[in-house]
């Protein structure tokens, strides 16, 4: 049974991209998206997804807040920060958010999918030098 | 200078003129002179007296007796010769006796004779000598008859003998008298000649004691002038020391002016006086100082002509007048004196310094006892120094009033130099605070890029890339493709907007108005902000860098405008007004609470107003917000066309 995965992305192109590339993948699906982090929130109260890929910039809350408020609830998602950003600026915050992995977007599709199934696999990804993966 | 004017040096010279005409060796020479005129006037005479007395005691002490005794031995020889030729011719006893008797007379004279021969001069002693001895050898022969020594007839032999005798002895009793009679006619004409010389020396000496009685009455008179002199110079000292004692205690010109007055009436021995001044331009003549009693002069009035006053100032001279005097010439000052003093006595003295005339002093006494020339030369002379001590302590007034001055100025200049240090930190606070302004705005302008890259164009070239990588595993790669090619045009359109939003072409081709309204076109497209351009005419006449900077403040301005959400239209209105191009933004909410639209910056970021009127003051331009904090705010930018941009270190911050 493919993984559920829940899309948190503002810009519409890569929203739509994701879903794409995910829903190519055999093991993977797409079960809900939303462009800001309200929105997520909302949604996740009737789906449970298997991983969270959020974006860091949202406008309004951020994902780092997300991902801090989804921490406290019952039984949250993993969830994997994608950012345009170096780690260095985000990965720590994101660790200390809750989340289970960071990613870069200019790490490309490949590094994507290997932190989205490390994740899903019970692991964390925080790329090199990032909190081991 | 005038001629009764003297000054303690001139009088100083004038008494080491004197001492050249009275020498030190004059006094004691006329002394000399004098004293011994009075001693030949007594010892000549007594001198010719002593010789007269002397040539008439001999006359009759010597002369005199010793012709008496010639005389007497003449008639006693006459006598014996009687007597004894009658004894020898008639043997009569009475001629014998008569004989002794004429005899002893003989004798008596005799003795007498030769009493006075050392006493006699030398011819006269000679003749006496000559005499007695040939009175001797005839009285022999008489001598021894008389006393019976020899006959008679032995005497009448020897008569022939004694005739001739006698007759020698005549001769010589003659000749003795003769020269009695020289002698004592010599001295009585050398009397005759002292008396004369007596008489003429008298007269000379006479002459020489007048000659000498009038050198010691000039020299007394001289005595008298320097010592006169001397006392007028100690006077003058002692008033100069009084005026140097003025000059040195008195702090202000009207304290020594006063003082120096009170010293010229004690020293002029006036009853009183007042100083006049000229003043205000010499248009009015000031009474400055009063002392003594007297006439009381007005206060100032205006200078006219004819006053006493005026014709000191004009002459420059002293005048010794009268109030009646001054009456009886019609002068007008004399109504001044006429109800107070109508019977003094004055005297004008002019005050000058340097030969400007500075004042008068004027002094008056009591009817009868008019001023004298020596009144008027002393009071000159204490005018004049008292116009030395006035210069100098008018000299320490100016220098007082200049140090005033000085400090005064002195004291602007540290207010002047405290308040340009106040405005230099001023400045460099503005400098400071529009520094960090336009580093703010730089640094607001490079997040603004790095938002659109990140935002826009680095989440498309994600997407696409993500893309291909689905491309590689679809089998629908159709669709793919083209939401590849959509990508990658939309990529194009941002990276061109980027960079038209670095550097709008219009602002390099196009007027301001045509910018503005590009402005607005953008505004709308990027933010979905309507922008309402009002410009009737093209603003051209405006350099390039005033064109870009009131494009960006509008820009900035409408970026305020997005935050705002964009609730209504902004409007702007461009004009040329005068000389400046004025700007109106209406519709720019500056208030709390506005939401920023997506993709402007947040809120922290927004742009100072007063950084935009410190760049536009660079231009001499200024901001003028109208109803902030209001929906209704007006933006009004106001800045000369012909502006350029001012170097930072000359800028001067409007606000």
């Amino acid at each position: 049974m493919p993984h559920c995965i829940y899309i948190v992305e503002d810009h519409p192109a890569v929203r739509e991209a994701y879903t794409l590339l995910f829903e190519l993948e055999d093991d993977f699906e797409v079960c809900g998206a939303a462009e800001t982090a309200e929105k997520a929130l909302d949604d996740l109260a009737n789906v449970r997804p298997d991983l969270l890929l959020v974006d860091v910039r949202l406008p309004g809350m951020s994902g780092l807040e997300l991902v801090e408020r989804l921490r406290h609830t019952e039984a949250p998602p993993p969830a994997l920060i994608v950012s345009g950003h170096e780690k260095e600026v985000y990965g720590a915050a994101a660790q200390r958010a809750g989340a289970r992995g960071f990613v870069m977007k200019t790490g490309g599709p490949d590094e994507l999918l290997e932190a989205v199934r490390r994740v899903l696999g019970g692991g964390v990804y925080f790329g090199e030098g990032a909190g081991g993966g | 200078m005038n001629a009764d004017r003297a000054t303690p040096d001139l009088d100083a010279a004038e008494l080491l003129r004197a001492g050249e005409r009275l020498p030190a060796w004059q006094v004691p020479a006329l002394l000399g002179v004098i004293l011994l005129a009075i001693l030949l006037l007594l010892a000549v005479p007594a001198v010719l007296t002593y010789r007269n007395t002397a040539l008439r005691a001999e006359i009759s002490g010597v002369l005199s007796p010793l012709s008496a005794a010639v005389t007497d031995l003449e008639l006693a020889t006459s006598a014996r010769v009687a007597a004894a030729r009658g004894y020898a011719l008639a043997g009569d006893e009475a001629y014998r006796t008569r004989l002794q008797t004429a005899g002893a007379d003989a004798e008596r004279a005799v003795q007498i004779l030769e009493a006075q021969i050392d006493e006699l001069p030398d011819e006269l002693a000679s003749r006496t000598t000559r005499l007695l001895e040939l009175n001797a050898r005839w009285s022999r022969t008489n001598v021894l008859l008389a006393s019976g020594a020899i006959t008679r007839e032995t005497f009448t032999s020897r008569l022939d003998a004694q005739d001739a005798l006698y007759q020698e002895l005549l001769d010589a009793t003659a000749a003795l008298q003769d020269e009695v009679r020289r002698a004592s006619a010599a001295r009585r004409a050398t009397i005759e000649e002292t008396e004369r010389l007596r008489t003429g020396v008298t007269m000379v000496l006479a002459l020489i004691a007048l000659l000498a009685g009038s050198a010691a009455l000039w020299l007394g008179w001289q005595l008298a002038t320097a010592a006169n002199r001397l006392r007028l110079r100690a006077a003058e000292e002692a008033m100069l020391l009084r005026m140097a004692r003025i000059s040195v205690t008195a702090e202000a010109v009207d304290e020594a002016l006063q003082r120096i007055l009170e010293s010229i009436v004690a020293t002029a021995g006036a009853a009183g006086g007042h100083l006049e001044q000229l003043a205000d331009e010499a248009t009015e003549i000031v009474v400055t100082a009063v002392a003594g009693a007297g006439a009381a002069p007005v206060g100032s009035r205006a200078p006219y002509g004819g006053s006493l006053t005026e014709r000191v100032f004009t002459s420059q001279e002293s005048e010794r007048t009268s109030v009646a005097a001054m009456a009886a010439e019609r002068r007008p000052a004399s109504r001044l004196f006429a109800k107070t003093c109508a019977t003094c006595e004055l005297l004008a003295v002019p005050l000058l310094s340097e030969d400007e005339p500075l004042g008068t002093v004027v002094l008056y006494r009591p009817s009868g006892t008019p001023f004298t020339d020596a009144d008027a030369r002393r009071t000159r002379l204490l005018a004049d120094m008292a116009s030395l001590v006035v210069r100098r302590l008018s000299s320490v007034e100016e220098l007082q009033r200049s140090e005033r001055a000085l400090r005064e100025s002195t004291r602007q200049l540290e207010e002047l130099s405290a308040g340009l240090e106040e405005r230099v930190r001023d400045r460099t606070e503005q400098v400071r605070a529009l520094s960090a302004a336009l580093v703010y705005a730089e640094q607001r302008e490079r997040n603004r890029i790095s938002a659109l890259l990140h935002d826009h164009l680095q989440q498309v070239l994600y997407a696409l890339q993500l893309n291909v990588k689905a491309l590689r595993r679809t089998r629908d790669q159709e669709a793919v493709l083209a939401g590849l090619e959509s990508l990658a045009s939309e990529a194009t359109e941002t990276a061109r907007g980027m960079a038209v939003e670095l550097s709008p072409p219009v602002l390099r081709g196009e007027g301001l108005v045509q910018a503005l309204r590009w402005l607005a076109v953008h505004a709308g497209q990027a933010y979905r902000l309507r922008v309402e351009i009002d410009a009737p005419e093209p603003i051209d006449a405006i350099s390039m860098e005033l064109r870009v900077l009131l494009f960006h403040t509008v820009r900035d301005l409408l970026f305020e405008a997005a935050k705002d959400g964009g609730s209504g239209p902004v409007r702007i209105s461009v004009r040329q007004q005068g000389r400046d191009v004025l700007i109106t933004a209406a519709g720019v909410d500056l208030g709390p609470g506005r939401s920023p639209s997506r993709g402007m910056p947040p809120v922290e970021e927004t742009i100072s107003l007063t950084a935009l009127n410190d760049r536009l003051g660079l231009f001499g331009g200024r901001l003028e917000i109208h109803g902030l904090d209001t929906e209704a705010s007006r933006i009004t930018i106001r800045v000369p066309s012909e502006a350029s941009a001012t170097p930072l270190s000359e800028y001067s911050p409007t606000a």
